[in-house]
C-alpha cells in the first residue's frame, strides 16, 4: 500500500482532485436557467445551493471595476457610497452614526459596528463585510441579505460616475432592448413640458401625422390611463409596443381648448434623423440623433444641398443627445480631409487606445461649416463638434455642451443581472477629454430670456487651453435677436437667431477655414456688443 | 452594446468600439465571440437579431450542438 508521501499516492491525491474540480465544473455549466427567454442558447448558471454565496455579485461587481472600470477605482469612495446605500436600504431612522473622525460606527439599540475605510481594497473590503453582516442580523425578517448586497452594488456604482449603473434582470432585458424594429410606435417626439406629456412634432407618414396631432397637444389619457405624475419612460413605454396594435390617446389641445381622443395602430416608423432646408446660399442641416440610418439620410440632405447650389453648411446639433460612434464618424467624414483623426478614445491602460479617422475621399471639406451646440449635445454630438472644430474646419456657435465623453461597456455577471461600466472616454483630436471640458463654442451664445449666464464661463476652464477659450465671444441671445431685427431678419419658431446669426456669418463667405468665419463673426459681433 | 456589422465569411463582428472574432456560431442566431487586447482575452455573447451583445466572465452560451465553452483572460474561449 502507498504510504501518503510516496509519489503514486500523490499523483493519485492529484487526479482525485482533478475529477472533483471537472466534476463541479460541469455541475455548474450544465445549470438550468436562462436569460434571453431561451435557456437553449443563454442559460444563467446557478448556483449548487451548497457553497454559502454571500457577496458572491457584490465581489464579483468589484472585480470588474477593479480591473476594467476607466479610472483606478477610488476604494474608499466605492465602499463608503456602498455602505451607505445599504443603510438606506435598511433604514435610516432605526439607526444611530458616530463618526469620530478616524472611525465610523453604526448603532442599532444595544448592538454595535465600527470601522473605518482607508482607500485599500481588501481591508475596505473586510470592513464593508462587518457593515454586511451587522444589518443583515439586525434586520433578519424585514430585509433578505440579497437586497442589502444589490444595495451594496448599487452604491458601489453610484460612487463611480453618472454612467456607470447595476442592471438587474428585468432592467437588464430592457437595455438589450431589439433594436431591429420589432417594436412599433406613433411617429411623435414626447416631452414632459410643465409636467405635462406634451408632443414636440410628429414625423412625416406616421400613425400620429395621419391623425393630424399636432406640436403642443398635451395627451392626457393612456389607454384611458392618466399621465400626469408618470415619469417620461414610462410614458414612451406606454406609446411604444409590437406594431399592429393599437393604443388609445386623449389629446388636450391648448390652443383652441378642445379634447379629443384617438385611437392609433403603432407601426414600425423610421425615425429621420436628419433634415434639410435651403437658407438662401446656405444649407441647413439640422441632425437630431446619430441612429443607424443617420449618415444614410445625411447623404440624401448634402445631395439636396448641391441641387440648390448652396456655398456653405450650418449643421445643427442642438438637443442632439448622441447615439451611434460609427455614424458620428462618418457624418464628420464628410467635412475633413481622408485619414484626419475625428476621435479616439482612451481606456485605463496606456495601449487601450483607438483612433477613428475620417473615411471619404470625395466629400464637402471645402465647404465653410458652422456647427451649432447647445448645454443638450451630447456624446456622438460633441465628437462631430469637437473633430470639426480641432480640424480648423469649422466654427462652433452656440452653447457649451454637455459634457459625455465616456463609453460604457455592458457586462453580464453570474447571476443574470448586468453592468454598464464606463470603461474608457473620448478625446477630441487635439486631446481634450469631452467630460471635463465639454465642447465650448468659439461663439457663445448667451440665452440670457432663461437667465443663463456666462460669468462662470472662463473661470471654469483650466490654464493649458485658456488662450483658445479666451479666444471666445460670449454674447446674449436677447441682443443677437435684436441685431437681427434691426437687419431686418424675421425671427421665429423656424428661424431662431443662432441659426439666423450664423447664416449671417457664413453670407459670402468661401473659405473652408474657420479662422475666416470667426474674423466675421468678430466683425458682427462689434455691432452687438453695445 | 451595439452590434455594428457581422461578417460571417471571415468570422468577425464589429461592436461599437472593438472588432470580435466568432468563436462560435449558433445557427446565425447566436454568437459566441472573443477579443484580445494587450495580451488579455474578453469573451462577449450576441444575439444576432437584436444586434445586441454584453461581456461576460463565465459563458452561458451554448454551441448548435451542445457544446460548452469555457474563458480564461489569459488563454481565451475553450471548448469543453
Amino acid at each position: 500500500m502507498n504510504s501518503p508521501s510516496s509519489p503514486q499516492w500523490k499523483r493519485s491525491l492529484r487526479k482525485f482532485l482533478a475529477g472533483v474540480v471537472v466534476a463541479l465544473a460541469c455541475f455548474f455549466l450544465y445549470s438550468p436557467g436562462g436569460f434571453w427567454g431561451n435557456a437553449e442558447h443563454f442559460p444563467t448558471p446557478v448556483h449548487a445551493g451548497f457553497f454559502n454565496d454571500d457577496l458572491e455579485l457584490f465581489e464579483e461587481v468589484l472585480t470588474l471595476v477593479s480591473e476594467r472600470y476607466v479610472y483606478a477605482p477610488d476604494y474608499k469612495k466605492i465602499f463608503s457610497s456602498s455602505i451607505e446605500e445599504m443603510l438606506s436600504t435598511a433604514g435610516l431612522e432605526n439607526l444611530i452614526f458616530e463618526n469620530t473622525g478616524s472611525e465610523q460606527a453604526i448603532i442599532k439599540g444595544a448592538h454595535k459596528v465600527s470601522y473605518h475605510l482607508d482607500a485599500n481594497r481588501s481591508h475596505d473590503l473586510r470592513a464593508f463585510k462587518e457593515v454586511y453582516y451587522f444589518l443583515a442580523n439586525e434586520f433578519k425578517g424585514s430585509l433578505n441579505k440579497k437586497e442589502l448586497e444589490i444595495a451594496g452594488v448599487t452604491g458601489m456604482m453610484k460612487g463611480l460616475d453618472p454612467f456607470s449603473q447595476y442592471l438587474d434582470k428585468d432592467l437588464f432585458k430592457k437595455s438589450m432592448r431589439d433594436t431591429e424594429g420589432r417594436y412599433g410606435g406613433l411617429g411623435m417626439v414626447i416631452t414632459l413640458k410643465d409636467l405635462q406629456l406634451t408632443v414636440v412634432r410628429t414625423m412625416k407618414n406616421s400613425p400620429a401625422h395621419r391623425a393630424r396631432i399636432l406640436p403642443d397637444d398635451v395627451i392626457t389619457r393612456i389607454d384611458g390611463r392618466a399621465t400626469k405624475g408618470l415619469q417620461i419612460d414610462e410614458l414612451a413605454s406606454l406609446l411604444r409596443g409590437l406594431p399592429r396594435t393599437r393604443v388609445t390617446l386623449t389629446l388636450f389641445r391648448p390652443g383652441t381648448g378642445e379634447e379629443k381622443t384617438y385611437t392609433l395602430t403603432r407601426q414600425i416608423v423610421a425615425v429621420e434623423t436628419v433634415s434639410y432646408k435651403p437658407l438662401g446660399r446656405t444649407g441647413y442641416i439640422k441632425i437630431t440623433s446619430f441612429s443607424k440610418q443617420t449618415n444614410k439620410q445625411l447623404k440624401r440632405a448634402l445631395r439636396e444641398g448641391l441641387l440648390d447650389g448652396v456655398k456653405s453648411f450650418i449643421l445643427d446639433l442642438r438637443d442632439n443627445p448622441g447615439g451611434l460612434l460609427d455614424q458620428s464618424v462618418q457624418v464628420a467624414s464628410h467635412f475633413l480631409m481622408r485619414g484626419q483623426l475625428v476621435v479616439y478614445t482612451q481606456g485605463r491602460g496606456k495601449d487601450d487606445r483607438r483612433e477613428y479617422k475620417a473615411i471619404y475621399r470625395k466629400n464637402f471639406n471645402r465647404y465653410p461649416v458652422i456647427v451649432l451646440v447647445n448645454q443638450h449635445s451630447a456624446s456622438a454630438a460633441e465628437i462631430v463638434a469637437g473633430a470639426l472644430r480641432d480640424s480648423g474646419r469649422a466654427l462652433i456657435v452656440g452653447e457649451k455642451s454637455y459634457g459625455k465623453g465616456t463609453v460604457q461597456t455592458i457586462f453580464r455577471v453570474r447571476d443574470g443581472s448586468g453592468l454598464r461600466l464606463t470603461t474608457s472616454k473620448y478625446y477630441t483630436p487635439s486631446g481634450i477629454d469631452i467630460t471635463r471640458k465639454k465642447i465650448v463654442p468659439e461663439i457663445r451664445i448667451v440665452d440670457d430670456v432663461l437667465h443663463q449666464t456666462g460669468d462662470s464661463f472662463l473661470a471654469e476652464v483650466d490654464s493649458p487651453h485658456k488662450l483658445f477659450y479666451e479666444t471666445s465671444i460670449s454674447l446674449k441671445k436677447s441682443d443677437v435677436e435684436k441685431f437681427l431685427r434691426e437687419r431686418g431678419e424675421t425671427v421665429d419658431r423656424e428661424n431662431d437667431p443662432t441659426v439666423l446669426f450664423a447664416r449671417m456669418i457664413l453670407q459670402d463667405s468661401t473659405h473652408a477655414n474657420k479662422s475666416y468665419a470667426l474674423a466675421k463673426a468678430r466683425e458682427l459681433a462689434a455691432n452687438i456688443l453695445y | 452594446m451595439n452590434i455594428i456589422d457581422i461578417d460571417f465569411e471571415k468570422g468577425i463582428v464589429r461592436s461599437d468600439y472593438k472588432v470580435w472574432e466568432i468563436v462560435s456560431n449558433n445557427n446565425n442566431q447566436y454568437l459566441l465571440l472573443q477579443r484580445e487586447e494587450n495580451g488579455r482575452f474578453h469573451a462577449a455573447e450576441a444575439e444576432v437579431r437584436r444586434k445586441q451583445m454584453f461581456e461576460v466572465k463565465e459563458i452561458a452560451y451554448r454551441g448548435p450542438n451542445g457544446e460548452t465553452f469555457v474563458f480564461d483572460p489569459d488563454s481565451g474561449i475553450l471548448k469543453i
